[in-house]
């Protein structure tokens, strides 16, 4: 163990109470995860993988045992983590530009001196001149652009994304994913991407772990050994077939 | 997909665009036939509407059904003579009033108890049995307690008035979704924050219908607070005009009541209007 993980989660229990009894989501999680990795956790719908993500967000409480971001224990949410959901959740009121700028609103931070960084994310993204958009003029994929832009705003060292592009169509996702890889090998974030699509996960990430059915445990840790800068070429690799064959046949 | 690159596109041939802007100016031509005809027909639906009145007014006595025309005459006599204007003015000031009284009661109580589960509980039979009351019933009592002048019209009118914007404002508090306030716990927002950043804005729409709702209600409580023991005021015409045997004057009344309540309740459409995303205030709020 390297006392430098930016993401450490040790021993992780959590169990639901439900009218039905209590439901086991997760069950003895330990996971390490490297600055500037990224992992995708994946898995059967209820496996816990989105709850998972939510106790390093600190969104919720463990049963048991412990998330540490960079050392320090998690028992709330963090400025040093941006979050994507698999919706955009846009404020339907606000334009695009002052939906980007809540994050600094709400850290009590000087709009002023975050407006030109919006901007000109709001570029990286495709979406200069949407800025006094509003969120429902724009179609799903440039919504979760600007879901997108948001998170990174503050500049987090770590992106939390569940299931951010399960919405979209499948050449939209395409593209999202060429730019996500983009903007994470430029800004040498770590990422945590929650996702059920094991092509998405396979062509982004450092390392694949695979949830088991719940109760939720870490059934494999698939270490993804494609050559980086990876781009829509790679997902023809016979080496990419055979990584999604392995966890296909995995996740059962 | 991306919008913000423009593609290459061959230039379709000159019939298509043709077809293409042909199709356009049908549209347009087809919106300036649809606006023509709503005028038409509402013109119409009026002119049948008062000579299906004339006729019927011509088979009884004008102490039944006066003529729209006699009603007409009337309306501009005591318009001239100004004699109607402290009327209006009353029953006005004691709807506005009303209004002010029960929204503020209303919008108050809703925040609380969207505030607060345990308040929402205890607070909720009576809430229930105060609306169970038939509320009209008890203006004879306020007229007692408060008197013949324009306290007792005010407190029946706000009494009818917050109901509707109470609930509304609850439901517009309480109905986020849940994946916004987990943004905003995400975001480290404190409840201050969560409150006006969302829960307020999200309510916005739900309390403005309930605020169109306590308009029409507190003019029906003013209206039925004059019923009871007033001399002044519209419902009080109305009262007299019943008592005189003069229906002319009683239709007047309730046209100009009627006037009265549209437009009231048009006031609160434009004070909407400025709250509206892309409206006045939310402008002012950019440029600052």
């Amino acid at each position: 163990m390297n006392s430098t993980a930016a993401i450490r989660v040790t021993d992780l229990y959590k169990t639901y109470r439900s009218v039905a009894g209590p439901v086991r989501a997760l069950e003895g999680i330990d996971v390490d995860i490297r600055p500037g990795e990224f992992v995708s956790l994946i898995g059967k719908s209820g496996c816990g993988k989105s709850t998972l993500l939510q106790i390093i967000a600190g969104l919720v409480r463990p049963s048991r045992g412990k998330v540490l971001l960079e050392d320090v224990p998690v028992v709330k949410a963090s400025r040093k983590v941006g979050l994507v959901f698999q919706k955009s959740v846009l404020l339907e009121w606000r334009t695009i530009l002052d939906n980007v700028l809540l994050p600094v609103e709400l850290f009590h931070l000087v709009r002023a001196g975050y407006v030109d960084r919006a901007r000109e994310l709001l570029g990286m993204m495709g979406l200069a001149g949407f800025e006094n958009s509003y969120p429902d003029e724009l179609s799903g994929g440039m919504q979760q652009r600007a879901a997108i832009v948001r998170s990174l705003l503050c500049d987090p060292d770590i992106l939390l994304m569940d299931e951010p592009f399960g919405a979209l169509d499948a050449l939209t996702r395409e593209q999202m994913n060429v730019e996500l890889l983009r903007i994470w090998q430029a800004s040498g974030k770590t990422i945590i991407f929650v996702t059920h699509d094991i092509a998405e996960a396979v062509f982004l990430s450092d390392r694949v772990i695979l949830l088991s059915e719940r109760p939720g445990r870490v059934k494999e840790i698939v270490k993804i050994e494609l050559p980086r800068p990876r781009t829509i070429e790679t997902t023809y690799l016979p080496q990419f077939a055979d990584y999604r064959r392995h966890l296909r046949e995995q996740l059962g | 997909m991306n919008e913000s690159v423009a593609r290459e596109v061959p230039a379709p041939p000159s019939e298509v665009e043709d077809e293409f802007i042909e199709t356009l100016e049908d549209d347009e031509q087809n919106g300036r036939r649809r606006i023509a005809l709503e005028l038409t027909l509402t013109a119409a639906v009026i002119v049948v509407s008062l000579a299906l009145w004339s006729f019927l007014a011509s088979l009884t006595s004008p102490l039944v059904l006066p003529a729209p025309g006699r009603v007409g005459e009337v309306i501009v006599d005591i318009t001239k003579n100004g004699s109607v204007f402290k009327h209006i003015e009353t029953t006005t000031l004691e709807i506005i009033l009303g209004f002010i009284l029960g929204s503020a009661i209303g919008l108050g109580a809703g925040i609380a108890l969207a505030w607060s589960p345990l308040l929402r509980r205890l607070a909720s039979p009576y809430l229930v049995a105060s609306q169970a009351v038939p509320k009209l019933a008890l203006a004879p009592m306020f007229t007692l307690w408060l008197g013949y002048g324009i306290a007792s019209k005010v407190v029946i009118a706000a009494l009818i008035a917050f109901f509707p914007l109470l609930e509304n404002t609850v439901v517009g508090l309480c109905a986020v979704e849940s994946e916004k306030l987990m943004l905003f716990k995400s975001l480290l927002a404190n409840e201050i924050q969560t409150f006006t950043k969302l829960r307020l804005p999200h309510a916005r729409p739900y309390i403005f219908a309930g605020l169109r709702m306590a308009m029409l209600f507190a003019t029906v409580g003013a209206i039925v607070g004059e019923y009871v023991g007033s001399d002044v005021g519209l419902g009080a015409m109305i009262i007299v005009s019943d008592g005189t045997m003069n229906t002319t004057l009683m239709f007047a009344v309730l046209i100009i009541l009627t006037a009265l309540g549209i437009l009231l309740y048009k006031l609160v459409q434009w004070m909407e209007m400025l709250f509206q995303r892309g409206g006045v205030v939310a402008r002012l709020r950019r440029t600052r």
